[in-house]
């Protein structure tokens, strides 16, 4: 599998939270050589089971989210869109981004930006709010209304580029980039005997509170599951702690959302294939779905692995393939081990 | 039941987060007949089971109000209460509020409060007792009120307290009683405790497990000076199709069946997107594993204060939409 050209297919899809159907289908395509089953359920979430054979075998479940952060649309006024975010759109980055509105056929739009020469020197210091953001479509009023109905949605356009030798930019890396590393893991463990059913689950709803994740390990009853989500990229002008260079390979999720047992395995198992890893330590809510996947019904051992990622939520979010490759590796290297001899 | 009378009958009902015993008797007593069983949860949601071979179908709306809980009964017969469902205490300030018991009270500030930042702490209630005892013989600890502005008609508009609620309600329950033939196993349910948090609806959808949902609530019109075009919704635009508030994104499935029904059945409909509010909705679609859910929304004016408005011709869309939802052919999921 090439990494790269995987990212670029499935991070250039338009998936806002609720509206996950192209990546959904494209999950499940990319999935279906390497597993036994895929499907995709009520609340759209991408399934792919494989089962190890043997009778009372524990369930291990992977996930990672479909869905990204995005916009919809709340009215039309003199040709130009009123919009409300889904998910932590950051508002200071909006003014000026291109936009795919996802009506049949999509529509391109920019967000309204009023040039430096017509802004007082005030203006300039301070960040628009939402309500006072308009989406351009080039359209008079007659025509937006007719093309863009209220419940419209749309997300940040922009394409899946190479930036210098191993980093990737786009948008929706978080956490495609992640999704991407599951199909990587599927792929390397191809030929592994198992001693675990697997169901790993393209998840949606994660930007909106983790919908997607309680339903889909609610019906799948795992024993084990293991989130995979983004983490804080280290930049210059970011803070030193809670954040990991690119390039430092994944990061351990370790805290009272994660289970002592099965982070320590997970760094066991980094250490003894010689996969670098950084332990992140998070005191409660780890902002993941993991959150969710812990509590579904009598409780789940729960693990988070998270790939470093810098700009996260804008629409030029960087990854570093090295990362994503060791995360796959430790993943499968972990799974390869479990449920050796019956029990976890 | 003409529409108003309903919506009369249902608003002079108290009902505050779980003290809802008042409204649901109303509601009991008009749904006996409209269906083979009804049963009362432990929640105190009333669900109502119209048995049919099709697909589970919930159909639901929240009947509590928002109010005040009495936690206080001072030796001078002044009461000391907290908030239920999120009121402010400047919206409490200065305004009467009914009991269960019927009874009126007056909201005040404390004087060396008044003109300045207070909070409900900052309030008390006056009931007209003249100490502990007399304060006693007509409350007890735990007794709730609300917001009683009795329900008036003109030009096809209703002004009432309390409308967040019981216009869902009203809409629910005129499509429960004008359904015709349905092939779908329907539940209606009346919610306790969504203003707590969509509390009761999470147990009612839990034991229903529904294929399909259609949460029938209240979002704000947009209509007012200087709004802030947080929501998208006006009032006279007919039913509103929920696309988002703030606890849920619909289905795209159940929009598109919702859209479609309000078109070929001619009922006036509008879309809904409206953040700042959250509705019994955001509780239903994560039961189990996971439910196809839409919302109908009936459009209302100045949401949560004293008194509320909604437009009668978006309560009939509301009611005609359901029962469309309620007859029509749905696939297995």
């Amino acid at each position: 599998m090439d990494l790269f050209e995987t990212l670029k297919r499935l991070s250039e899809l338009p998936a806002p939270s609720g509206s996950e159907e192209a990546a959904a289908r494209a999950a499940c395509a990319l999935m279906a050589p390497l597993v036994d089953r895929v499907s995709i359920d009520r609340l759209g979430n991408a399934v792919g089971e494989r089962d190890c054979g043997k009778p009372g075998a524990p369930r291990l479940l992977l996930d990672a989210h479909l869905d990204e952060i995005g916009f919809v649309v709340t009215g039309v006024e003199e040709g130009y869109l009123r919009f409300q975010t889904i998910g932590g759109v950051d508002a200071r980055v909006l003014p000026g981004r291109e936009m795919t509105l996802l009506t049949d056929p999509p529509l391109f739009g920019v967000v309204a930006a009023l040039p430096p020469h017509l802004q007082t020197a005030e203006e300039m210091e301070k960040t628009i709010p939402l309500d006072q953001l308009r989406i351009d479509i080039g359209m008079d009023q007659e025509r937006a209304a007719a093309a863009v109905p209220v419940g419209t949605r749309a997300v940040y356009r922009a394409e899946c580029f190479r930036l210098g030798e191993d980093q990737v930019c786009g948008k929706a890396l978080d956490d495609r980039a992640c999704v991407t590393a599951l199909l990587r893991t599927l792929e390397l463990l191809k030929d592994v005997e198992l001693d675990v059913d697997l169901t790993v689950l393209c998840s949606t709803f994660e930007e909106t509170g983790g919908a997607g994740a309680a339903t889909g390990a609610f019906a799948a009853r795992p024993d084990l599951c293991v989130a995979v989500d983004v983490t804080h990229g280290r930049t210059p002008d970011g803070p030193k702690s809670g954040t990991f260079p690119l390039g430092s390979g994944p990061a351990v999720g370790v805290g009272p959302n994660m289970t002592r047992w099965v982070s320590r395995k997970l760094e066991e198992t980094a250490r003894r294939e010689g996969i670098p890893v950084s332990l992140e330590v998070m005191p409660g809510d780890s902002g993941t779905n993991a959150w969710v996947l812990q509590i579904s019904r009598e409780g789940v051992a729960t693990g988070l692995l998270s790939l470093p990622l810098k700009y996260m939520h804008t629409p030029v979010e960087v990854v570093q393939l090295s990362d994503l490759e060791g995360l796959a590796r430790l993943l499968a290297a972990f799974i390869a081990d479990l449920g050796k001899g019956g029990a976890l | 039941m003409e529409l108003f009378e309903t919506l009369k009958l249902l608003t002079e009902a108290h009902g505050v987060s779980g003290r809802e015993a008042g409204v649901r008797a109303v509601l009991l007593e008009r749904v006996r007949g409209l269906c083979d069983e009804h049963t009362v949860d432990v929640m105190g949601d009333l669900i109502c089971h119209r048995k049919g071979p099709g697909p589970r179908v919930m159909l639901s709306a929240p009947m509590d109000t928002a109010g005040v809980v009495i936690s206080h009964i001072q030796p001078d017969g002044y009461l000391r209460f907290a908030a239920v469902g999120g009121l402010a205490a400047r919206q409490l300030a200065g305004r009467t509020v009914r009991l269960a018991n019927g009874m009126t009270g007056l909201i005040a500030v404390t004087p060396d409060k008044a003109g300045e930042d207070f909070t409900v702490s900052n309030l008390y209630l006056d009931v007209g007792a003249g100490g502990r005892g007399e304060a006693e013989h007509l409350v007890a600890l735990g007794d709730t009120a609300a917001f009683h502005v009795p329900a008036e008609e003109r030009w096809g508009r209703v002004l009432a307290s309390g409308l967040s609620s019981r216009a869902p309600c009203a809409a629910l329950l005129t499509a429960m009683e004008e359904l015709s033939d349905s092939p779908n196993d329907l539940y209606f349910v009346f919610t306790a405790q969504s203003r707590t948090g969509l509390r009761g609806v999470k147990t009612a959808a839990y034991a229903v497990d529904p294929d399909y949902a259609v949460v029938v609530d209240a979002t704000a019109a947009d209509d007012v000076p200087e709004a802030d075009h947080r929501g998208s919704c006006v009032l006279g635009a007919g039913a509103a199709v929920k696309v988002m508030d703030g606890a849920v994104i619909c289905h795209p499935r159940a929009i598109a069946l919702l859209d479609g029904l309000a078109a070929r059945r001619g009922i006036p409909a509008q879309r809904e997107v409206y953040k700042a509010g959250r509705s019994d909705a955001g509780a239903v679609y994560t039961t189990r594993v996971g439910v196809l859910t839409g919302g109908v929304s009936v459009p209302v004016r100045h949401l949560n204060n004293p008194a509320e408005l909604v437009q009668l011709s978006d309560l009939r869309a509301c009611a005609d939409l359901i029962k469309a939802f309620a007859e029509s052919e749905l696939e297995n999921v």
